[in-house]
């Protein structure tokens, strides 16, 4: 675990006068599980959808795998990119969301193998075999051809997981993808993305579950109104905190 | 099961000696009567049509399969056909024009759909007849330079051409709403799962989001289909013969009036007939990825 993965180097952003991202400067390592935490408000959702370019960044520059994301470089300048090829970046970065946003009208195989024949040009038949077997590595080898609708809401968020595996991501961006869920379904949700940290997958996770981010990530990250206020090993941050407003923050969920 | 020897108050129901219940469901006997009534209410109606000589049922057999209503029917169909696929087109072109961040875009798709709607369509088709006397050249080609070639307009704007740009530009105008709150109706969140995987807006809204749209975006299209099928009558206004008109031509020279629309009308019912029934096809297709279906029960007659 050693060569940088995404790289925030002096990323601030805002929304007209709010400065929602402020000089934010942080590297994961590939296989690296990072989990951000603080206050509703902070910004965690922001810099991860700044992370594949769903929002653009007004200083600084993100990179993932050595690639500035949406902007072409040229000497000092940052040249957005059309946006054929900011999709082909985006493919590679995956996301799972914290309503699991299912295509409702496909079936849980269909949602998995949508992204792979229609954006990666792979064969239906080719598609289908490692839909299948993404959906029976998330626990759901007998729901193949149901519909969202018809799945708890844990299922959901498991075939979104898979969904986002099918595109063989290098990195994946999880925002609070427990927090829609009834307490007994977290669970099921949670040891999937257990398996996929154990697998070596990169990962930044927004996420409540203080507990999942003490034993399966190798670094937490507190946010607070726009800043990484502190950044290291689980037991650093949730037994040691450095700072009072994170120590405030942490007797509060916990 | 294991029996439990332990006083358990939730099994005393089962120490109890009452017989099981028989269930004997609510009888409906007021639906039941209504029901009678109305039968006997429309029945004594249809009767009493079929046997007036009046209507000139015999008439009505003479001119049903006549070939100018025939040809008649023709053109009708044909008109919604091409003006609903025109319709269609533009209203989806105008709905996400309508839905762009770009005001120049958005404010010239407000407008087409203020004109469009805001004036009858009958002025629109006269208009269009009549563009003639307005330009009486058209020129096609690049704007503001003299490449391109001028037209007399009335060889380009024939009766028909007329009939399906009035109805056609018409019909763009309300479909554009139609389908502009369908795409509305579907959660962004599709659109941000769709863009994370890779997908282009283009792609997005095409294989995720209209087909999402689409149980909302079908009945009115259907309203729409079927009203667009009577609307069309109005191009008798420009000497067009449609299906209405046909029977009004025949009926002015052999004063058969009722008979003739009752000729027209038939027509016009069997058409709307088969439209609903390929609505209701339409919307059972996009319709398979919800629980409910198959789920209504038969109507029963009586009850
Ligand atoms: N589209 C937007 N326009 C304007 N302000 C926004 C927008 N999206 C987010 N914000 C603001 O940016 C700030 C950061 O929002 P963000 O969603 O990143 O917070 P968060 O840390 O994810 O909070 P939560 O834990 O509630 O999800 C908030 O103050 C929010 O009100
Ligand atoms: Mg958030």
């Amino acid at each position: 675990m050693s060569a940088p993965m995404i790289v925030f180097d002096r990323v601030s952003k805002n929304y007209g006068d709010l400065a929602v991202l402020r000089d934010i400067n942080l590297t994961v390592a590939a296989g690296e599980v990072i989990s951000l935490i603080g206050p509703s408000g902070s910004g965690k959702s922001t810099l991860l959808r700044c992370v594949n370019h769903l929002e653009r960044i007004e200083r600084g520059s993100i990179t993932v795998d050595g690639e500035l994301i949406g902007y072409r470089r040229n000497g000092n300048h940052a040249y957005e990119l059309p946006e054929k090829l900011i999709a082909r970046q985006r493919a590679r970065i995956g996301m799972v969301f914290q309503s699991f946003n299912l295509f409702g009208h496909m079936t849980a195989l269909e949602n998995v193998i949508e992204a792979p024949v229609h954006v990666l040009g792979i064969p239906r038949r080719e598609a289908e075999n490692l839909g299948a077997e993404l959906l029976v590595r998330v626990g759901l080898a007998d729901k193949l051809k149901s519909y969202p609708r018809m799945l708890s809401g844990g299922q959901q968020q498991r075939v979104a997981i898979a969904r986002a595996l099918a595109m063989k991501p290098k990195v994946i961006l999880f925002d609070e993808p427990t927090s829609a869920l009834d307490p007994e379904l977290v669970g099921e949700v949670l040891d999937v993305m257990r398996s996929l940290a154990a697998d070596g997958m990169t990962m930044m996770v927004v996420t409540h579950e203080m507990s999942f981010a003490r034993e399966v990530c190798h670094r937490i990250a507190f946010m607070e109104s726009g800043r990484i206020v502190e950044c290291s090993t689980p037991t650093e941050v949730l037994d040691n905190p450095a700072f009072e407003r994170t120590r405030t923050f942490l007797s509060k969920v916990q | 099961m294991a029996k439990t020897t332990t006083a358990d108050p939730t099994d005393v129901a089962s120490e109890a000696t009452e017989p099981m219940l028989t269930y004997v469901p609510a009888s409906p006997w007021g639906t039941r009567i209504a029901a009678a009534l109305l039968s006997v209410i429309v029945g004594g109606f249809l009767i009493s049509i079929a046997g007036n000589a009046n209507f000139g049922w015999a008439v009505v057999g003479e001119y049903l399969f006549d070939a100018r209503i025939l040809s008649g029917l023709y053109l009708t169909i044909w008109l919604t056909v091409v003006t609903m696929i025109i319709g269609v087109v533009l209203g989806t072109i105008f709905a996400i024009m309508a839905m762009s961040n770009n005001i120049v875009i958005s404010t010239v798709a407000n407008a087409y759909i203020w004109f469009f709607r805001g004036t009858p369509v009958l002025v629109q088709l006269i208009f269009w007849y009549n563009l003639g006397a307005l330009f009486p050249e058209l020129f096609i080609g690049v704007p503001f330079t003299p490449w391109g070639m001028s037209v007399p307009t009335n060889t380009l704007i024939s009766p028909v051409t007329a009939a399906v740009l009035g109805l056609g530009l018409n019909e763009g105008a309300y479909m554009s709403e139609i389908i502009r709150s369908g795409l509305l109706s579907v959660d962004p969140g599709q659109r941000q799962a769709a863009t994370s995987l890779g997908m282009t807006r283009g792609k997005a809204l095409w294989r995720i989001v209209l087909p999402q749209a689409m149980p909302v975006i079908v009945p009115p299209t259907g309203n729409q289909t079927i009203g667009m099928l009577k609307t069309s009558s109005l191009v008798s206004v420009i000497s067009l013969s449609d299906l209405l008109y046909s029977a009004q031509t025949i009926y002015s020279r052999n004063f058969q009036t009722i008979p003739l629309l009752i000729v027209a009308c038939l027509w016009y019912l069997l058409a709307t007939t088969l439209l609903s029934l390929l609505q209701a096809r339409i919307e059972r297709h996009f319709a398979r990825s919800r629980q409910e279906i198959g789920a209504v029960p038969r109507r029963r007659i009586f009850r």
